[in-house]
This record gives C-alpha cells, sequence and structure tokens, in this order.
C-alpha cells in the first residue's frame, strides 16, 4: 500500500468517496426493479429478457463513471481547485481512471453473482447463466463485459474533453455505438457479399475485436483530454468588432428576445413567461434542439417499428433510434431543474420575486411544445401507415398509450432532476426511474388493478410535486420539509394510492359475517366430511397395442381385429370402464356425459322408429347407465358432480317427455328415470350436502396448503378469476367462496319454501362475474334458464362452468310435471294424456 | 535582487475586450504587493497569467524565477493561491480536505494546517458544505498558508472574513513580507489595503496606470482647493515637476488633484489672477485611486455620461485630464 505515491493514495481515497452514491442510487434502482421482477415474473418473462436486470448494474456505472468523476466535479470547479495544486495531471487521469476500473469489476462481479440467483431461482430468461456467453449480441454476457468497458473509457473521455456536462453525456451515447455498428454494419456487407447465412459467434468475435481497439483509443484520448483540461487555456482568437454591432429594425420577435446591444427596444418580453421561454431555449440551445430531434425521430421510428421486423439491419436502426428517443425525452426533463435549471441558476430568478408556478411553467413550455409535436408526429406516421396498407410485424401503441408513457419519462425525469441535484446522477437516474415507473403503471394497469383516474393520478403527481416544491428549489431550501413532500408523494401518491384503491376495491367484494360463517360450519358438522371420494370414468384405450393386444399374443392382424369389434355390442361397459360398487359416487366428466347422451339419443332414434325388443334393449342400456351416472354423481359431495347430475335428469326429462317416448312408459327403464327425476328431497339434500363438504374441504385444504386446493367442489375455474388482477384474487377468492357456498344454502333454502331465487342468483353472477357482464345476459338470468321441454333445448351441459347455474330452473317444474303425468298414466296404464313436447 | 514577480508587456484580448494592454511588472521579495483595480480592470486576469492558468496574447513573466506556462507545476508547489470564491469539495470535512492537501506536500503541511483550523476556530469534523462564507474563506486560507510559500497570491482575500480575523489575517502579511516571503494581493478594500501594503499597483483599463511605493505614492499626490473670484478665469498654471492629473470646477472654487506638488508652489499660484484663496490637504490612498480610474476616461460617451451625472449630483462640470 505504501508502495503507491501519496498523492495517489489521497486521490484514490477522493475518487472513490465521490462513487458511493452513484453505487448506492444504482443498488437502490436494481433492488426496485428486481422487486418489480419478482413481482411480475409470471406475467412478463417471456417480453422483458430478466438478464437486463443484472446488467444494469455494470452499465449504468459504466455510464455515470465519466459524469461523477470527471463532469460532476468540472461543474463544482473543484478540479480548477485541484489545478492549483501542485498536482501532475496524469496522476488525475490515472486516479479516476483506476477508481472507475475497480468500482466495474466489482459492479461485474455483483452482477454475475446477481445473474446466478436468478438462474437458480430459475428465471424463464436466465435457465442457465453459462449460456449468456453464447447468445447474439448484445445479450452476450461475455461481449457485453468488454463493451462496458469501452463505454467506461467513452464516458471519461467525453467527460474530459466536452466543458458541459450535459453535453458530454449527450455525447456519449453515440460514441458508445460506435464499435458495435461499425461491426455490425462490417458483418452485414460481409454476409451480403460472401452469401453466407448469420453467424452469431462470428458476429461477437467481430464486435469484440472492434471493441478492443476502441478502448485502447479512447484512454489515450481521453488522457490528451485530462492534460489539456489541466494546462493553461490558450488566449481566444479575437472577434471582429464589426459583428458586435449589429443593427437592426423592430419586428414581431422583438417583444420575445432581448434587445440587441445599444438598441433601444420598447418593453421587450411584455409576457414574463415569454422571458423565460428565451432563457430555458437559450441556456441550454444545443441541447433543446438535439434533443427535439431525437424525440421526433424516436417517435416516427416507433411507429415505424410496427411495419419492420426487428432482427433485420432496418428493424434493428428502427429500435435503436426509438429507444435514443426515449433517452432524449427523459433528459429533456432532466434538463428542467438540472443545469440551467438548477435551484443556483433559478435563485436569480426567485430573487426578483417572480413567481414560482411561472418559472415552473416557464422551463415546462418548451419541452410540452416538443412533446405535443412528438405526438402529432407518431400520430401521423401511424395514419400514414394505416392508410398505405403496410404488412405490419410489430405491435401499434394507440395514442393514449403513448401520450401516458411519454408524460410518465417527461414527469418523472423533471421530478428526479429536482430531487438529485448532480447532473451525472440525474442523468442516469431518470430514464431509470422512469421505467420503473412505467412498469409500476403496467402492474397497476394488469396486476393491481387500478382505475383510470388512480393512474391519472400517478402521472400527473410528479408534475404537482415539483409545482408544490418550485419555491423551495428556488430558494435551494432543501429542508426536512423538501423531502417528506417528496416522499409523501412516492409513498403516498405512487406507492400508497393504488394500493389503498385496491384495498377499498377488495373490501367492496361481497363477504360473510362471521355468525353465518358458524352457521355453515355447524350445518356443515351435521353432514360430516367422511364421504367417499367420487371416482373418475375411464374410457376404455382402443389403443391397437393396448386394448386389442391383450386378446391375443403378439400383432394382431386385420382380420382378427375386425372380428373382435363386431364382437362389440355398443353398450357402455364396451367404452367405459364403470366403476362396479353402486354406493362409489362418480365424477361428473361432461364428455363422458355428451358422449353417452349421444348414443343414447341415437338408440332412441331407432327405438322409435322400430321399436323391436333389441332396439330398446339397445336404447336402455345407455339410458340405464345414464341414470346410474346420475344417481352416483348425487351421490358426490362435490358440486360440479351435482351440477353433472342435474344435466343427467334434465335429459331424461327432456327425453320422456316426448310424445314418442310415451309408448315407453310401462318399461322399467322410465320407471327408474321418473324416480330419479322426481326426488326433490333428495336433490336438495344432496346439494346442500355437497354445497357444504365442497366449502368445508376448500378451506381445510388451505389451512393445511394442500395442492388440491385449487378447486371448489370440482370447479376449477371458480379460483381462476378471468377479469380480476393477481394482485387482488388472493384476498378474493376465500370471500368468493364463502359467498358462494353461504348463497347456495341460501338458495336451497329458499326453494324449499317456495321463495324466489332470484336475490341469491343475482348475488352469485355479482361474486363471479363482478359487474362484467350484465345480468340478464348471464348464466344465473331468467333467459339463460330454459325449460327442459323447449324446443330451443340444446342440452349443453353448463358451459359457463358456474356453480348452482340450473339449480331451481324451469327443467325442474318440468321434471315434476313430467313425473305426475307419467305417474297418472301409469295409474290408468297409458290412458291419460302426457305434455307434448312444445 | 531578483524579482518574484515580473512580467514585460503582458497583454490579453478578449472577445470585445483586452483585459491586459501590455502590463509590467517588478516585484520584490520581502513586499506586500497590493493590486488595485475596479471590477474588471483585468485583476483576476493577470492572476491567472502568472499562476499558469491562461496563456497571454503576447508578453511574458516569470514567477519566483520561473516561467508560469512551461513550468506550471514547480510554480504551484512554490506558491499559495487563494481564489475569490475557492471551490472545494462539499462533501469533505474540515480535516478531511487538509489531510487530503497535504498528500502534495511536504510534510509540516498537515499540522500548520491543524493550526490554523484550531485559530480560526472552526470544528475538523464540520463539512465543507455546512460551512459559512467566511468559514469557507478560512478554510482556503488555512490551505494556501499551511505550506509557508514564498510567494502568497490573494484574490480578494478578506471577502466574507469578520472583522477580527480579517484584521489578524491582514497583520500576519506584514508578518510574511517581513520574514522574506511576498505576499500579491488583489483587492478593492482599499482601506484594507492601505494598512499593510508595501507597493501599490493600480491596474485600469488593462495597464498599470502607477505602481509604487504606498508611502512614495501617497506623498507625492496633493489635493489643492483654488477659490477664484471669476469662474472664467483659466486655473493658473503649476510649475515643474508638478503634474495635474484632475480638475474639477464648483462654482468659484477648483479642486485640483496634482502629483509632485511642492509647499513652495503655493505662493505662486496665490499671486494668480483671480486667486483670492489656496487650500492644500494630504490625500488618502482612495482618493488617488480614484483619481487614477476616473481621470483617465477619455471617450466622448463617457465625458457625456459622466456630465450627466455630475449634473445630476453636484451641478458640477468635470474635466478630464490624462495622467
Amino acid at each position: 500500500m505504501n508502495a503507491i505515491p501519496r498523492e495517489m493514495r489521497a486521490f484514490l481515497w477522493r475518487d472513490a468517496r465521490q462513487l458511493i452514491p452513484l453505487v448506492a442510487m444504482l443498488v437502490v434502482v436494481t433492488t426496485l426493479i428486481l422487486t418489480l421482477w419478482l413481482f411480475t415474473d409470471d406475467n412478463f418473462d417471456g417480453y422483458v429478457p430478466s438478464v437486463w436486470i443484472p446488467l444494469i448494474l455494470p452499465t449504468l456505472l459504466a455510464a455515470g463513471c465519466g459524469a461523477i468523476l470527471v463532469g460532476n466535479e468540472k461543474e463544482t470547479r473543484t478540479l480548477k481547485w485541484i489545478a492549483s495544486l501542485p498536482v501532475q495531471p496524469a496522476r488525475v487521469f490515472q486516479s479516476k481512471l483506476l477508481v472507475a476500473t475497480v468500482a466495474l469489476i466489482a459492479m461485474w462481479l455483483a452482477a454475475l453473482l446477481l445473474l446466478v440467483g436468478m438462474s437458480v431461482a430459475g428465471s424463464d430468461s436466465i435457465r442457465d447463466v453459462a449460456s449468456l456467453t453464447k447468445t447474439s449480441i448484445p445479450w452476450n454476457v461475455s461481449f457485453w463485459v468488454v463493451h462496458t468497458i469501452f463505454i467506461l473509457v467513452a464516458g471519461m473521455y467525453a467527460a474530459w474533453r466536452i466543458e458541459n456536462a450535459f453535453g458530454s453525456l449527450v455525447a456519449m451515447i453515440p460514441i458508445a455505438g460506435v464499435p458495435i455498428s461499425l461491426a455490425t454494419i462490417s458483418y452485414k456487407c460481409y454476409l451480403i457479399a460472401s452469401g453466407h447465412y448469420y453467424d452469431q459467434e462470428s458476429a461477437t468475435a467481430l464486435a469484440t475485436l472492434f471493441t478492443l481497439p476502441a478502448i485502447a483509443l479512447m484512454v489515450w484520448l481521453g488522457y490528451r483530454a485530462a492534460i489539456r483540461f489541466f494546462a493553461a487555456d490558450p488566449p481566444p482568437r479575437v472577434a471582429s468588432s464589426a459583428n458586435e454591432s449589429q443593427q437592426g429594425l423592430f419586428s414581431w420577435i422583438d417583444p420575445w428576445k432581448p434587445p440587441a446591444s445599444g438598441i433601444p427596444s420598447a418593453k421587450p418580453f411584455r409576457i414574463s413567461l415569454a422571458t423565460l421561454l428565451w432563457q430555458a431555449f437559450h441556456q441550454n440551445r444545443l441541447a433543446f434542439i438535439g434533443l427535439s430531434a431525437c424525440v421526433l425521430l424516436g417517435m416516427i421510428c416507433l411507429a415505424l417499428t410496427a411495419t419492420q421486423r426487428s432482427y433485420n439491419l432496418v428493424g434493428d436502426s428502427l429500435n435503436l433510434f426509438w429507444v435514443a428517443g426515449f433517452f432524449a425525452l427523459s433528459w429533456l426533463g432532466v434538463l428542467s431543474f438540472c443545469g440551467d435549471g438548477s435551484a443556483k441558476s433559478l435563485k436569480f430568478l426567485a430573487d426578483r420575486g417572480v413567481s414560482p408556478s411561472t418559472v415552473w411553467l416557464g422551463r415546462h413550455l418548451m419541452p410540452i411544445a416538443i412533446v405535443s409535436a412528438a405526438l402529432l408526429v407518431y400520430g401521423l406516421s401511424q395514419r400514414s401507415i394505416l392508410a398505405g396498407g403496410y404488412l405490419r410485424a410489430g405491435p401499434m401503441f394507440s395514442m393514449a398509450v403513448i401520450t401516458a408513457v411519454m408524460l410518465v419519462i417527461y414527469g418523472v425525469s423533471q421530478w428526479t432532476s429536482m430531487m438529485i441535484r448532480v447532473l451525472g446522477g440525474s442523468v442516469f437516474l431518470a430514464p431509470l426511474l422512469s421505467v420503473v415507473c412505467i412498469g409500476w403503471l403496467i402492474a397497476q394497469w394488469t396486476w393491481i388493478g387500478s382505475p383510470v383516474w388512480v393512474m391519472v393520478i400517478c402521472i400527473a403527481l410528479p408534475y404537482a410535486v415539483t409545482l408544490m416544491l418550485m419555491k423551495r428549489h428556488m430558494d435551494d431550501r432543501r429542508d426536512l420539509r423538501f423531502w417528506l413532500i417528496n416522499f409523501a408523494a412516492i409513498a403516498v401518491g405512487i406507492v400508497g394510492l393504488p394500493i389503498a384503491q385496491c384495498a377499498y376495491q377488495i373490501s367492496q367484494f361481497p363477504t360473510i359475517s362471521e355468525s353465518r360463517r358458524a352457521e355453515l360450519q355447524s350445518m356443515a358438522m351435521k353432514f360430516g366430511t367422511d364421504s367417499a371420494s367420487p371416482f373418475a370414468i375411464m374410457r376404455v384405450d382402443w389403443n391397437e397395442n393396448d386394448y386389442l393386444s391383450k386378446t391375443w399374443d403378439g400383432k394382431p392382424t386385420g382380420q382378427q381385429i375386425a372380428k373382435r369389434l363386431d364382437a362389440i355390442q355398443d353398450r357402455p361397459q364396451d367404452w367405459l370402464e364403470i366403476p362396479s360398487r353402486a354406493s362409489q359416487p362418480l365424477q361428473f366428466d361432461t364428455s363422458v356425459l355428451e358422449a353417452s347422451i349421444g348414443s343414447a339419443e341415437y338408440y332412441r332414434l331407432r327405438m322409435v322408429d322400430d321399436p323391436s325388443e333389441a332396439a330398446m334393449e339397445q336404447f336402455e342400456a345407455w339410458c340405464e347407465f345414464l341414470i346410474e351416472y346420475g344417481q352416483r354423481m348425487r351421490l358426490s359431495s362435490r358440486l360440479w358432480d351435482q351440477d353433472g347430475a342435474d344435466e343427467v335428469a334434465i335429459w331424461l326429462t327432456h327425453t320422456f317427455a316426448k310424445t314418442e317416448m310415451q309408448q315407453f312408459w310401462d318399461r322399467p327403464t322410465t320407471r327408474e328415470a321418473m324416480q330419479f327425476i322426481s326426488a326433490a328431497d333428495d336433490r336438495n339434500e344432496a346439494r346442500r350436502r355437497a354445497v357444504l363438504e365442497s366449502w368445508t374441504e376448500y378451506h381445510d385444504n388451505i389451512e393445511s396448503d394442500s395442492p388440491s386446493r385449487s378447486d371448489f367442489g370440482g370447479y376449477y375455474s371458480l379460483l381462476d378469476f378471468q377479469s380480476t388482477p393477481d394482485f387482488q384474487r388472493p384476498y378474493l377468492v376465500d370471500r368468493r367462496m364463502d359467498v358462494i357456498a353461504s348463497v347456495a344454502i341460501e338458495m336451497i333454502d329458499a326453494a324449499e319454501n317456495g321463495a324466489s331465487t332470484m336475490p341469491m342468483r343475482q348475488l352469485l353472477h355479482q361474486v363471479l362475474f363482478d359487474n362484467e357482464l350484465a345480468f340478464d345476459s348471464g348464466p344465473y338470468s331468467d333467459r339463460s334458464a330454459i325449460s327442459a321441454m323447449s324446443p330451443n333445448f340444446s342440452g349443453n351441459p353448463n358451459q359457463a362452468r358456474v356453480p348452482a347455474v340450473k339449480w331451481y330452473g324451469p327443467w325442474e317444474q318440468d321434471a315434476i310435471t313430467l313425473y305426475r303425468s307419467w305417474q297418472k298414466a301409469e295409474s290408468t296404464q297409458r290412458q291419460s294424456t302426457v305434455p307434448e313436447v312444445k | 535582487m531578483n524579482a518574484v514577480i515580473s512580467s514585460e508587456q503582458l497583454t490579453m484580448h478578449f472577445r470585445g475586450c483586452d483585459a491586459l494592454r501590455g502590463v509590467d511588472l517588478d516585484i520584490q521579495p520581502g513586499t506586500v504587493f497590493a493590486l488595485l483595480g475596479e471590477n474588471g480592470a483585468g485583476k483576476t486576469t493577470l492572476i491567472r497569467i502568472l499562476t499558469g492558468f491562461q496563456s497571454p496574447s503576447s508578453g511574458s513573466c516569470r514567477v519566483c524565477g520561473i516561467d508560469p506556462l512551461s513550468q506550471p507545476l514547480e510554480i504551484r508547489r512554490r506558491i499559495g493561491y487563494v481564489a475569490d470564491q475557492p471551490a472545494l469539495y462539499d462533501w469533505m470535512t474540515v480535516g478531511e480536505i487538509g489531510w487530503f492537501t497535504a498528500s502534495f506536500y511536504s510534510d509540516p503541511f498537515f499540522d500548520k494546517y491543524r493550526e490554523s483550523i484550531r485559530l480560526y476556530e472552526i470544528p475538523e469534523d464540520r463539512k465543507i458544505k455546512n460551512l459559512s462564507k467566511g468559514q469557507r474563506a478560512k478554510v482556503a486560507l488555512a490551505l494556501a498558508l499551511a505550506n509557508d510559500p514564498e510567494l502568497l497570491i490573494l484574490d480578494e482575500p478578506t471577502s466574507g472574513l469578520d472583522p477580527m480575523v480579517r484584521r489578524e489575517f491582514l497583520e500576519s502579511m506584514i508578518g510574511r513580507a517581513l520574514s522574506g516571503r511576498t505576499v500579491f494581493l488583489s483587492s478593492h478594500q482599499i482601506s484594507e489595503v492601505e494598512r499593510v501594503a508595501d507597493t501599490i499597483a493600480i491596474l485600469h483599463d488593462g495597464k498599470i496606470r502607477v505602481c509604487e511605493p504606498l508611502d512614495q505614492l501617497k506623498g507625492s499626490m496633493t489635493e489643492i482647493t483654488i477659490s477664484v473670484e471669476d469662474p472664467l478665469v483659466a486655473t493658473p498654471s503649476f510649475p515643474e515637476p508638478a503634474e495635474i492629473l484632475c480638475e474639477t470646477t464648483s462654482g468659484r472654487e477648483r479642486q485640483i488633484i496634482v502629483k509632485h506638488f511642492d509647499a513652495a508652489m503655493i505662493e505662486g499660484i496665490e499671486s494668480s489672477q483671480s486667486v483670492v484663496g489656496v487650500r492644500v490637504r494630504a490625500m488618502s490612498l482612495e482618493e488617488i485611486f480614484i483619481a487614477y480610474t476616473r481621470g483617465s476616461i477619455t471617450s466622448p460617451e463617457s465625458i457625456v455620461s459622466s456630465q450627466d451625472d455630475s449634473l445630476e449630483d453636484h451641478r458640477a462640470v468635470e474635466t478630464e485630464v490624462s495622467p
């Protein structure tokens, strides 16, 4: 350690200390992004490569080192003070480069650790860290390491070379892209000339080959610039005096600019805003023009990306330009309160009593005009693309989305620049925070489910905060209140409000009282929870190598198979493996039921056409299976199976009510069917038991964290809130199940007492469709409840897949009517009239 | 004796103005040299050239026998320089900035710095950003003095200092000069300069108007008030070596600033036509400074503006005389 010269040690200490805020900021931002990633992993992993998160650390450090170590020191004039000391300029340069390099190495180690951590955590886009060294640029990690070194030295060079800190940061961007652009263009030219296919390893190697000498060049240029900075300023060239006394006449522009030297002016700047506008523009004229051009070009390119694929040369360039536009917009925001907009500069206006709100507006007028122009450009580009009928290859965002995104980027950036006085810090933090904020807004929309008004507040809040703090900013007062307002705005407005609103939405969701819960629990206790689990009906596997081959040794011949098939009588047991024990509950399988009903209907038609004994047997075989299926589903403790039993009952009612079936009413099968459809009390009891057991089992599964908790009485879709934001689901799902259970029991009670079930159906509709579907269009409406005897009866079982949808519908009355008719006919031996199908 | 600072025909042209127009200086060691000049006279430009921060448009200079442009590091090792608004690292503490600066100098630096800081009663653990303007100035002074430089260049050194510290500081400058070191002060606090400076130079309009030992300068300048019966009568002429620098007429009284005036000349003036009375008064440095800086206004616009000012103030007519 002592081998290092004393002055070098002092420099290293100073530069390391100066980097600490940047490192801290990067850690905070990376943590923020990582947190967002953790929450939104399932939603965005496929679209946003997670590899970005670890790469942010070294990339931003590399880009920010020049601004912090050199640019900031130039801005605060401390480098000029250093120049007054007996210090070798080379030592200053070496120290800054060394500290920056060590920090970059440390950041890369941290980033690689993060990558490994994310890989272990199982991110979809980082399954294997080693694979990142084989991916194409720019995601090739080994190339990125080299490129960050180049960004570092390019940033240092720009900071040494360019006097204006902001200018040096802007200049760094095109410089940083030079090696990779040259390599890409060269490689693509080579591919076109040689006719070879793209090879990512060659492309990466070439990019690295271009970058390595560029690093050496940048170090040398940076060294020269540093030495020049510490050298004596050369005498300026003397301008000709002829240009200095420019004369002119008054024109419309005169009130918008200060008078030329020596020319009397009649009240220039009659509008104070015009003064501020002039000052804002002229102080950063080049920056404004450059950034505005970038924003406008970026918007055109964003619109054009919809017509270009991103993996060709033109598409890649378009992406590059709109990304540059994003940065430019963010930096327009930074310019509001950094550099010329810094508190020290604005103190001049504060001392002259200029209203803070006027100054605030003056700072934003120019960027707002640029944003408006950019939106217009985007709209026109989009319109011409749509009108031109171009083949679209990418998304086309609406004007509302683009407006919101632009307002967020600019708003967050201007806020950042007011909070962070160091230009280098703001310039790097603002784009990052903008991205975080956009991510948060997307999360609000998709994950939390914030309404539009909350998002509008979130977008407007940064503007409101800077307006509120403008006076303090102008007075350069950064007291406790300043920070309290800032943090309150973040905590309460941007984070708290959406969460509070979400909590309010959750609180408004229907629920049951504790007494009702206890009541349900006591009811459930009466039934017990020892019902046998329902079995699924399995299909016979007709696979040649499995079922058929059981009969023969070796591979069967075609004749053998044909003979075997001829022996099949098309009875349910030929196709289905039905559990033999009659007391064993069965699961509702829609495909089994549909196929069985189809077979039964087929044989019914044959029977009606030719009422032979064979035909009747065939029909009755299927019909009896369906009756048994319905009865055994009634034994099930699952809601879903109860609804399956209802489907069977509905079909039986519909079928046996047909006029042509009256001739078969004396058959035992009809008797069984009638007994099944008329057993209203048994049906109610089975439903009640199923509701309570489903509900109890659901809660038991939650408590035991059982994997089967993903259903409620066989209804999986109940937990899948299609339109409900992900964040709200865990809070709503229990309430939903409680309400369904409670309302279903209420519905059974109401039906037993002859009361209307409409209020219960309405509540079920509310908890299941959350007002996104009108009740009259929903499955619980009277419109959906079609009579089993209706000619419109389709027989489709429960398409909505929601519970109790056919409970106490018209079919139950139809079933009673049919049963009574059948009873009457039975007693009068088929002499009575039966209801006809309408 | 070799001059600590010497310059020959230093000129510096900026866009729209000539900051220096042939400055010749010759400052001897062991003196407190004060460079006086109004705002924009070129004082800071001259200091920047002397400290090697700026190349002149033409001319040459040597500081401690060294060319500042060719050997800037050597110059900075041997001099102490305090700018009017020194830019220090805000985030460092008072102690840290001393330790940091000490690493560029030989060992006693830090001890001497801490001694000065204790003297100024500034806590070492306080951050620079939390110091008042005066305290910052004290820290900058302590940093410049800790090296015990053979030449100390101070640009507006006492701005921000409280009267007590200012007095102590100025007195310490005399002590430095007595020990053989040189102090170069740039200021327009003339009363303070008058208290400590050995040699005075007045820079005006890019030129050194006068550069003389303070006693000699003050001794050579006299304000004479002549009362006349007829205001239209011409001012009587002064015999050699007297030189009229400035003359102001107010009613029947004429105030004349004369260089190299001798009491023996009074009798001759009194005997002139229409003269009814003559009063003679020694001048302060401030009056001398004003006489040099206002007396050289020669452009027609300036005459018009100065006439307007005079009419507004005292209805007096001022006649300009080049020195």
